[in-house]
């Protein structure tokens, strides 16, 4: 009996070694009893890849900084066990603690620019990370083959440069290699792709995919980002609410979810929303906007001195009345230079812009007025571009005001009521203040705002980029309700496929200023004719199981 | 056991990398910063000298106070011939403006002689007092603002601190009158006035440091606190250096720069605003010229002080900025 157990055991594929145990993980801010993370469980074996996915406030990343040892002031550990490279380091006192974990384990941050000392030379920072007790005349060559590791060509040019001089992907490349000076077992990233554009994320993280076969490192990696999961764990756990609430092979959980929690999650995926067909536009003679050889270069002063940036190099555009259209680009692309010329936040150093058949620049008083009551902009930022200091119904009450002068205080006051119902927000939300409303209730507010001006066009910046995934599915359907009922002309910028896919009957690719394709909505992106539009769709995560 | 991916151990130098790394050596500095920066200090003093020009002209006729009260009225109007008042007030700027430009000023009128000279004969004074003050002040606030900030226990967060900000609320002239009598008429160790040398220097020098000490140590300890929150920090114990380290290198150098611009905005004040200070001590520095010739309405002196002072406020701010350009590489692109 025991005999056929010892054979079955010695048959079975040996498992690589534990690269990281947690068992119970409890975290808690300091002089508090109530916990942030309750007891999670995980393991991560050498050479494979184990994701954490939640949205803010599940408890993710305190996982991963308290496994890192690196938890912010004021928030601890309260119990459970992590064993880094098979010792335990909880019980250790704190030096000793810290330089197992340097020693075993890398960390890899979410924004990579600040994650570098501004002050310090590339050089000197890695050279920091060496083993102590690295030969000095050892010191830049080492530093050299860690960047070479790391995929950067210019290595030399690398080490002499400041962060502000490099790119997020190079800087986030320069921090793996931090993470790897000490050749740990084990890599925690922390969102690591999060604040890169989409093509240099998949860079990222085929990095971090190769560093992981080629030295067999255990990664843990921790994601907002469904997409980025399914394509790059093995393994995934699933946290809501401070608790693991689904673990499991990644295929298995994603694809045949059982806690509500994950179903509820992959529901919101943007590819997967189910859209509701919007009525054609009826076809009109005169384009609401359109925009002809609109060109824009802003001085810009880069380490090599001034030189000037082209935001955009010529783009035409026209937007019927009762269009969605997307523009996509990454970051540098263009597009919000677009949108703020379009709502004339921004002026254009030549081309023209129309609006109804008119140009911006011959407008009348009477005109420029009502174009601007028929433009409307919505924010990316929800915690910025509402003013902390007014309230809710005050931030709806001033576009109402200087938009109709003879409105009645009374009908001011229900027309606050009916906006709040239209973005489906409890009437008495108008007493708030900004403060006291989470993000999604804040980008209400913010198309409330938009929305008070009775605008035909409303102008969108990357809305719904800056929330959790349930939440943008949300944004997203109210956007699509408001457009269906209000018969509204959207310009929806955005650096996701899925959400414009979710909204835009067509969409505009920029690349560097200029428009590289342009078509359905579908059709651009299930047979992407330009190379970069098709990189672009190829660089999206998630494809395998979207 | 030996690390799957460690680099090469042994390697001939690189001659290019050296290269490389000779070509991308940059002067911290452009031409064009600097320029920028002087120019708009030359404008500065400009600005200030011609503020005092047109207050003292409001002011009255100054030839008057050089006559006796019962000259007759031709003498009175030939003092002021004399002097150029009689002429137009933009002849009379046009003339001062020239002036400025060659270097030449009408004489002192109280002391006869070369008002420029006066002045820079008690520049060394004030810049003995100014260096002594700012060093207390930069090192008493520096410290307290960097315990404020990184102590361990409340205690030491909190007391130096808040006796610091205490300080704030003492006038200058009462903790220097306070100071000289403890430390000069009772304990009787330094002189009480008219001292100079390393003795002498001591109480004025603490006195202008009391003023300073508050804003550097509130300054230094924001940056510190902040910086401490920042993503590199973290990164930087991720590397698993000592705490000690991760402070002295990536903290308080990131720290400084904030810290730098209040210390050259005070420095600017000690050089020129050491006036009640150098009064109370009877310090001959140019803080006290410049109220003497105030009330003896020399006002070729009053101009020249003014124009001294100024020039060295900006000359303090531009040393202040290509040191902030030195240790903070951002501003240097």
């Amino acid at each position: 009996m025991s005999l056929s157990l010892d054979t079955a055991l010695l048959d079975a594929p040996p498992l690589s070694p534990v690269a990281l145990a947690v068992r119970g993980l409890e975290v808690g801010l300091r002089g508090r009893t109530d916990l942030l993370v309750h007891g999670v469980d995980l393991e991560v074996r050498e050479g494979e890849t184990v994701g954490i996915v939640g949205e803010s406030g599940s408890g993710k990343t305190l996982t991963a900084l308290a496994v890192a040892g690196l938890l912010p002031w004021g928030i601890e550990v309260r119990g459970g066990e992590v064993e880094v490279a098979g010792r335990s380091v909880l019980d250790l006192p704190e030096k000793p603690a810290r330089q197992h974990l340097a020693d075993h384990l890398g960390v890899v941050f979410q924004n990579p620019t600040p994650s570098l000392n501004p002050r310090l030379r590339i050089a000197t920072q890695v050279a920091e990370a060496l083993p102590a007790g690295t030969d000095r005349r050892e010191v830049r060559e080492r530093a050299a083959d860690l960047l070479r590791l790391v995929g950067i060509d210019d290595v030399h040019k690398t080490l002499h440069a400041f962060p502000h001089e490099l790119s997020g992907g190079l800087n986030q490349r320069v921090v793996i290699a931090l993470a790897l000076a000490r050749s740990p077992r084990l890599l925690v990233a922390d969102e690591p792709t999060t604040a890169l554009d989409v093509s240099v994320q998949a860079q990222v993280l085929d990095l971090l995919d190769d560093l992981r076969e080629r030295l067999g490192l255990g990664v843990l990696l921790v994601s907002h980002d469904i997409g980025v999961i399914a394509d790059r764990a093995d393994r995934v756990h699933v946290m809501s609410a401070g608790r693991v609430v689904e673990s499991g092979p990644t295929t298995d959980v994603l694809g045949d979810p059982q806690h509500e929690y994950t179903r509820r999650l992959l529901a919101a995926v943007p590819s997967r929303l189910v859209r509701g067909r919007t009525p054609e536009p009826p076809p009109t003679e005169v384009p609401q906007v359109s925009v002809r050889e609109l060109r824009r270069a802003f001085a810009v002063r880069g380490a090599h001195g001034r030189r000037r940036h082209v935001a955009l190099d010529g783009v035409d555009l026209e937007v019927r009345r009762g269009q969605a259209l997307g523009i996509v680009g990454e970051s540098g692309s263009g597009k919000t230079t677009l949108a703020r010329i379009l709502v004339g936040l921004e002026t254009a150093d030549s081309g023209s812009v129309e609006f109804e058949g008119t140009d911006l620049r011959r407008f009348d008083r009477t005109q420029r007025t009502r174009w601007r009551r028929e433009v409307q902009y919505v924010f990316q930022d929800p915690y910025s571009s509402l003013d902390p200091r007014l309230t809710v119904g005050q931030t709806l009450r001033e576009p109402l005001e200087l938009n109709h002068v003879d409105i009645a205080r009374r009908d001011v006051s229900r027309r606050i009521d009916s906006l709040l119902d239209e973005v489906e927000l409890p009437r008495d939300f108008r007493d708030r203040l900004p403060s006291e409303l989470s993000g999604g209730q804040r980008q209400r507010v913010g198309i409330a705002r938009a929305l008070a001006s009775d605008p035909s066009l409303v102008v969108a910046d990357e809305p719904v980029s800056a929330l959790d995934l349930s939440v943008q599915a949300r944004i997203l359907q109210l956007l699509a309700r408001l457009r269906a009922e209000r018969g509204l002309t959207y310009l929806f910028i955005s650096h996701d496929l899925g959400v414009v896919r979710y909204l835009c009957d067509d969409v505009v690719v920029l690349k560097d200023g200029s428009v590289v394709e342009r078509g359905r909505t579908d059709a651009v992106l299930e047979r992407p004719q330009h190379p970069y539009t098709q990189a672009l769709v190829a660089a999206v995560p998630g494809r395998s199981f979207a | 056991m030996a690390l799957a991916h460690a680099p090469a151990r042994l390697r001939p130098p690189d001659p290019a990398g050296l290269v490389v790394r000779l070509r991308a050596f940059r002067l911290p500095l452009s031409g064009r910063y600097v320029g920028g920066r002087v120019l708009t200090g030359l404008l500065a003093v400009w600005g200030a000298v011609t503020l005092v020009f047109f207050a003292l002209y409001s002011t009255g006729n100054p030839a008057l106070l050089l006559v006796a009260p019962d000259a007759p009225p031709e003498e009175a109007a030939r003092l002021t011939a004399l002097m150029g008042f009689d002429q137009p007030v933009p002849v009379q700027y046009l003339k001062f403006l020239q002036g400025l430009l060659t270097g030449s000023f009408p004489d002192s009128i109280r002391y006869g002689s070369d008002p420029v000279a006066v002045a820079l004969g008690r520049l060394p004074a004030s810049l003995e007092l100014g260096l002594a003050g700012l060093t207390a002040g930069v090192l008493v606030g520096g410290t307290i603002g960097y315990l404020s900030a990184t102590g361990r226990s409340a205690w030491v967060r909190r007391v130096p601190l808040s006796a610091a900000v205490g300080l704030d609320a003492i006038p200058t002239f009462f903790f220097g009158i306070l100071a000289t009598l403890v430390f000069a008429v009772w304990l009787g160790w330094f002189p009480a006035t008219g001292g100079r040398g390393l003795a002498g220097v001591v109480l004025p020098a603490l006195t202008l440091a009391v003023a300073f000490v508050p804003a550097v140590a509130r300054v230094f300890r924001t940056a510190l606190v902040d910086v401490l929150q920042a993503d590199h920090v973290r990164t930087a114990r991720a590397k698993g250096i000592s705490h000690g380290a991760v402070v002295r290198r990536h903290v308080v150098g990131n720290s400084l720069g904030t810290t730098l611009n209040v210390v050259g905005i005070q420095a600017g004040v000690l050089l020129g605003g050491a006036v009640v200070t150098e009064s109370i001590f009877g310090w001959p520095g140019i803080g006290q010229l410049s109220i003497n010739a105030v009330q003896n309405r020399d006002y070729p002196l009053v101009i020249v002080c003014v124009l001294v002072i100024s020039v060295g406020f900006v000359v303090i701010n531009l040393l202040v900025d290509l040191l902030a350009a030195l240790i903070e590489p951002r501003l240097r692109s």
